[in-house]
């Protein structure tokens, strides 16, 4: 999913122009304009008020992602060690009875 | 009174958009199976995994084995044969070294979990991923021979060891270690003996062994090879594209690298530029929120690790 809109492209003052002309055929005019910054202004309001959602919703998974791996760490460690450790150990008996056998 | 607004509305997109952390669509390296942890251990420098040998009696501490944090965040550090449980916080992607003392008197495994903290002005509203790592520390006898590898295969994958060992006649070749009970002669080819994965262990599932052996010949080699089989879902970062020019360095990464890194400086981005001393020895390091990184060192030319 792409989340940066490519700016280049978009032509504001033509968007402006579109808004203008679509407002003055409904007949709303300069009046228009000011329920239209409005409503934007409002609009933004919401857009910041769910990034802050979402960016809490986010670090919440986060913290309690981090926990459980950091939680895990020490057991992953044992499992993964005993049998390691087992493995060097029968390994050097097996050398010795080799070296000892000349 | 057009232009300003115009003006105002491109100031306020391109606030929100830049220096954004990206979202990684691969799933989490660590939750995957797939070690990033970026590695200091026994003077050399490893992503996920790193085997260490040190003499019977020997102090610990001299393995000098740290774990390179990013940003800042939180290092976790266990080990039950050495006897490390503990936590550190960490700033300026500062080094952490392990706590390791006493002398070498058995095997142990040193696990390491870091969770970074990337700048809060470019959270996207991204879950971020800790980095896992592993060094497996063998104690040997003064002046044995020892050979170690280290591999990331995908689950189900079969993988090899070459071992080098020279000998005009088969020897004896012993495995140990996730259930295996590895014993053969076998004869050196070219001066390298080839072990394949699949004769010691299938490794189907999302798992880690390690394997420890032994070459018995004229001379005796002991050899220890950690595997970790990681979910066919997930893909390592690849290599990005670099260039190096009249004293600048461009790289070009994956889409979904976040963070850029050249030795001490960093970028919020996935495409950019240094200043570049080529005549120095560099670290670039690059990183994902998911947890996949790419370390490429500079000496001249580049060495790459995923």
């Amino acid at each position: 999913m792409e989340w940066v809109v490519d700016l280049e492209k978009l032509d504001f003052n033509k968007i402006l122009d579109i808004v203008l002309a679509a407002l003055k055929a409904a007949g709303m005019g300069w009046a228009g304009v000011a329920a239209g910054a409005l409503a934007l202004l409002g609009m933004g309001l919401f857009w910041w008020w769910w990034n802050r959602q979402k960016n809490k919703a986010a670090q919440t998974e986060t913290d309690r992602k981090r926990a459980k791996d950091q939680a895990e760490n020490a057991e992953d460690n044992a499992q993964a060690e005993r049998p390691a450790k087992q493995a060097a150990d029968d390994i050097e008996e097996i050398i010795n009875d080799h070296e000892r056998k000349g | 009174m057009r232009k300003l607004i115009s003006l105002l509305a491109v100031a306020t997109l391109l606030s929100a958009c830049a220096g954004q952390l990206k979202p990684d669509p691969v799933p989490g390296a660590l939750d995957s199976g797939y070690p990033t942890a970026e590695l200091l251990a026994c003077g050399k420098r490893a992503v996920g995994l790193a085997i260490c040998t040190i003499e019977q009696g020997k102090p610990l501490e001299s393995l000098n084995i740290r774990v390179q944090g990013y940003y800042k965040g939180t290092v976790q550090i266990d080990s039950e044969a050495c006897e490390i449980h503990t936590a550190y916080r960490y700033d300026n992607s500062q080094v952490v070294k392990a706590p390791l003392s006493g002398p070498a008197t058995e095997e142990c495994a040193i696990d390491f979990v870091v969770s970074p903290e990337y700048p809060k002005e470019s959270n996207s509203g991204l879950v971020i991923e800790s980095l896992k790592g592993r060094v497996w520390i063998r104690v040997i006898p003064a002046g044995a021979k020892h050979f170690g590898q280290n591999t990331k295969i995908k689950q189900g994958i079969n993988a090899y060891l070459n071992i080098p060992y020279q000998s005009a006649t088969p020897v004896r070749v012993v495995f140990r270690g996730c259930n295996t009970k590895f014993d053969k002669q076998m004869a050196p080819v070219n001066g390298v003996i080839r072990i394949a994965l699949h004769d010691l262990r299938n490794m189907f599932q999302v798992e880690s062994c390690i394997f420890e052996g032994t070459v018995l010949g004229a001379t005796t080699l002991r050899v220890t090879w950690q595997v970790w089989s990681y979910a066919k879902e997930f893909t390592p970062l690849g290599i990005p594209e670099v260039k190096v020019s009249g004293g600048k360095l461009s790289v070009k990464a994956d889409k979904a690298v976040s963070i850029i890194a050249l030795d001490d400086k960093y970028e919020v981005s996935n495409e950019t530029e240094f200043d570049f001393d080529a005549s120095k020895s560099h670290i670039l390091r690059m990183a994902t929120v998911g947890g996949r990184i790419v370390i490429g060192e500079w000496s001249g030319s580049w060495t790459w690790k995923n």
